[in-house]
């Protein structure tokens, strides 16, 4: 009887427990189950690629390996194999460093992470060691010139936008997170994408299409380096821009004989100097206060007001409008401004070409530069800020005014983004001109224009121009601000050209800071826009219409040449450090075997034989030619050529006199 | 129905490992092509042309652009 009732507690029980699994319990106990049955985890979504303006990458995510070493796990040494030998020569071969290879061959150590990122390829045989545990993760790849790199900007070691563009632009580059759920298999193993499980794709992030130009970009990062070294500047800045929609295709900053750590034409303000005075000349003949004809008592360069003398480099006791801007008179301007403009009317000019604003541009620390209020300007001001002091612009501002006298009057957006497309393609954003306002009528650019190339022509600007084509621009020359007084020996020298003057395609802005050869900004920034343009031509992909610019060239008669010619010289000069590779006997020539069928007749004949005598032939006369010219023509006419202190051009055997083909001629040189 | 649950994992490991070398390749062809960039760069073959070709950057009036005619070849340009 007592058993039978501990039976029936015993399956009362039972059942008890049962129901209560089932029914009480039974939600807490499923989710258990599929809480160990299956694995959740998040898939990382890649970062938005910036291309540049022809789809070429310039920050692009991929995904590497992040690998973690537990020694304690590493299989210890047996006669068939030896794990610890394998994984230090695996990571030598990473290139990782002899300490950290130490410590992942310290067994008493139970986790050791390796520095750096890999790619799976290079990381395949140490991945299958025991012990090596490898994690995805994404890297953020730059490419493309310094510079480039300054303006796109970076991210941290955890991914985080930093600085630049990633920054400015990181809820477009951001993506969206995706998620896996799978089950594992019997040894705990979670494949992906089981049947069983579900998975949500992780969305990439926007692509983002610069408007800059990679070759224009390497072009002026190269050109701002060499005009440091070519002038001892301490620095400066380049900026091109499209003047047409606004688009800003390089910009760069150097200090200190690099290329700056920040984008400075963007975050670096500086009083630009004469490079304002073509702005105010334009109003000024808009309103109709004044003509490119109408002359003005410039005081033989030298001009008292408000306790403040302003001076000219080129003096004259008068000079045409037109001339006031081609010589970059001080006295002219500061008189026209002075005398024919209210202090409100010269601040919003200021404003409507862009100064003391911000740009729009989407990098984080742009500056706005520094336009004061015309409550809080001083006596001298109205005539400082008409020849550009006490007001500072960034060179981007510069360009994008400079880019409105260029496009016939037009004040356009400048813009650094050309597109915005998603993952699949579709465009979000495209940066189409957009017109801010109308600084200048159609008639007043273009008398401008005209005054920008007789500064080129003949004015201040000459070292900008081009023997084929018609350059404008405008130089400035300023003090620098040194301990709060302007200094007398430190300058901004700057050149704002255009080009071509017919339809200008391009504006560009160049500065050099505390330049040491030359302090004009004519003499020092002018060959900067001039190499710059040079280069630009010279290659096929740097953002200029060559066909328009076929059309526009002008015909360039060339000098004729004499061995005394600067050019000559310079040539020669430069041929010098070569000679000697002239002097090297050139290999014997080829004879290309002619088409069709050889007979050889056995035995075979000796091949000097059968080549026969070589030809008699009359030594070219090489008088007036240059060195180089001269051993082309006589390597030409089939001689070996060996050069010799003598009568320049003279040779041996003499002119005219018959030699054999391939035999040597003595080349003399000069003494 | 053990066997059929079995035969998924084994072609999802098939799947996953397929995925890993996909990854694996683009990674690659990322780095491939950052070095492709960096060795057509023109500041690195300007440099190279001139350091050990003796080549300069021509002046504007010793450029020649060539103009491909509409569904012919190339013309000179009228450019000096």
């Amino acid at each position: 009887m007592l058993l039978h009732l501990s039976l029936v507690v015993f399956a009362l029980a039972l059942l008890g427990k049962a129901a209560r699994v089932q029914l009480l319990d039974g939600d807490r106990w499923a989710a258990e189950a599929e809480k160990q049955h299956m694995v959740v985890a998040a898939l990382p979504a890649p970062r938005g690629t910036i291309v540049d303006d022809r789809g070429e990458p310039v920050a692009i995510s991929r995904e590497v390996l992040r690998l973690t070493i537990a020694p304690n796990q590493v299989r210890p040494p047996s006669a068939k194999r030896n794990d610890r030998d394998s994984l230090a020569k695996e990571l030598r071969a990473l290139g990782v460093s002899r300490a950290v290879i130490a410590k992942a061959l310290d067994s008493t150590r139970k986790y050791v992470a390796v520095p750096g990122v890999f790619l799976p390829s290079d990381a395949r045989k140490v991945m299958a060691l025991r012990g090596v545990r490898a994690d995805w993760t994404m890297q953020r790849l730059p490419s493309g010139s310094h510079g480039l790199q300054r303006l796109v900007g970076a991210l941290d070691a955890t991914g985080k936008a930093q600085s630049g563009l990633e920054r400015a632009l990181d809820s477009l580059l951001t993506g969206t997170q995706g998620e896996r759920r799978a089950v594992r298999d019997r040894r705990g193993r979670a494949p992906w994408d089981s049947p069983s499980g579900s998975r949500v794709n992780a969305r990439p992030g926007h692509t983002v299409q610069l408007t800059v130009n990679r070759r224009l970009q390497e072009l002026i990062e190269r050109e701002l380096l060499d005009a440091m070294e070519r002038t001892g500047a301490s620095g400066g800045d380049l900026v091109v821009m499209d003047p047409n929609d606004g688009a800003i295709l390089a910009l760069a900053g150097a200090r200190k004989g690099r290329i700056a750590p920040s984008v400075t034409p963007l975050t670096e303000p500086y009083q630009p100097g004469s490079v304002l005075k073509p702005m105010f000349v334009a109003w000024l003949m808009d309103q109709g206060r004044t003509r490119p004809s109408e002359m003005l008592n410039t005081e033989n360069g030298s001009y008292r007001l408000n306790g403040t003398t302003f001076s000219d480099e080129h003096k004259e006791a008068a000079m045409s409008v037109f001339d006031v801007v081609r010589w970059s008179s001080n006295v002219g301007t500061v008189k026209l401004v002075t005398e024919r403009m209210e202090p409100s009317e010269e601040y919003e000019l200021l404003r409507d070409y862009g100064f003391g604003v911000s740009t729009g541009l989407p990098y984080p620390s742009e500056s706005r530069g520094q336009l004061r209020d015309p409550s809080r300007w001083s006596a001298p001001s109205a005539a400082s800020l008409s020849i550009g002091y006490e007001l500072q612009v960034t060179p981007v501002q510069l360009a994008a005014a400079y880019s409105a006298i260029a496009n016939g009057g037009e004040m356009l957006e400048p813009a650094l983004v050309r597109e915005i497309r998603t993952a699949d393609g579709q465009s979000v954003f495209r940066h189409e001109r957009r017109v801010l306002r109308r600084v200048a009528t159609k008639e007043s650019a273009a008398e401008v224009r005209a005054m920008l190339k007789a500064v080129v022509d003949s004015g201040t600007g000459r070292a900008a121009g081009l023997a084929a084509f018609e350059v404008g621009g405008k130089s400035g020359t300023a003090r620098r601000v040194v301990n709060g007084r302007y200094s007398r020996d430190d300058y901004d020298a700057t050149f704002a050209g255009m080009f071509p003057m017919s339809d200008p395609q391009l504006v560009i802005v160049a500065r050099l800071i505390e330049p040491r050869t030359q302090i004009f900004g004519g003499l020092v920034a002018g060959p900067m826009v001039r190499e710059v343009l040079l280069g630009a031509m010279a290659a096929s992909d740097a953002a200029l219409d060559l066909k328009v610019l076929a059309r526009v060239a002008k015909a360039v008669e060339l000098p004729s040449v004499s061995d005394s010619a600067p050019p000559v010289r310079v040539l020669s000069a430069r041929d010098e450090p070569a000679l000697p590779e002239l002097d090297a006997v050139p290999p014997p020539r080829e004879v290309a075997p002619s088409p069709g069928r050889v007979v050889v007749t056995l035995p075979f004949a000796a091949e000097q034989e059968a080549a026969g005598p070589r030809a008699l032939t009359p030594v070219p006369s090489v008088r007036g030619l240059s060195v180089r010219e001269a051993v082309r023509t006589l390597h030409a006419a089939g001689f070996q050529v060996k050069l010799a202190r003598g009568v320049r051009g003279r040779t041996q055997p003499a002119a005219g006199a018959s030699a054999r083909e391939g035999s040597l001629v003595v080349l003399e040189r000069g003494s | 129905m053990v066997w059929r649950r079995g035969r998924g994992f084994a072609e999802e490991q098939r799947i996953v490992a397929l995925d890993r070398e996909r990854r694996d390749l683009d990674a690659q062809r990322i780095s491939l092509e950052g070095e492709l960039q960096r060795a057509t760069s023109a500041d690195r073959i300007a440099a190279a042309a001139s350091r050990r070709l003796g080549l300069r950057a021509p002046s504007d009036s010793q450029i020649i652009t060539l103009i491909r005619a509409r569904g012919a070849g190339a013309t000179v340009a009228d450019t000096p």
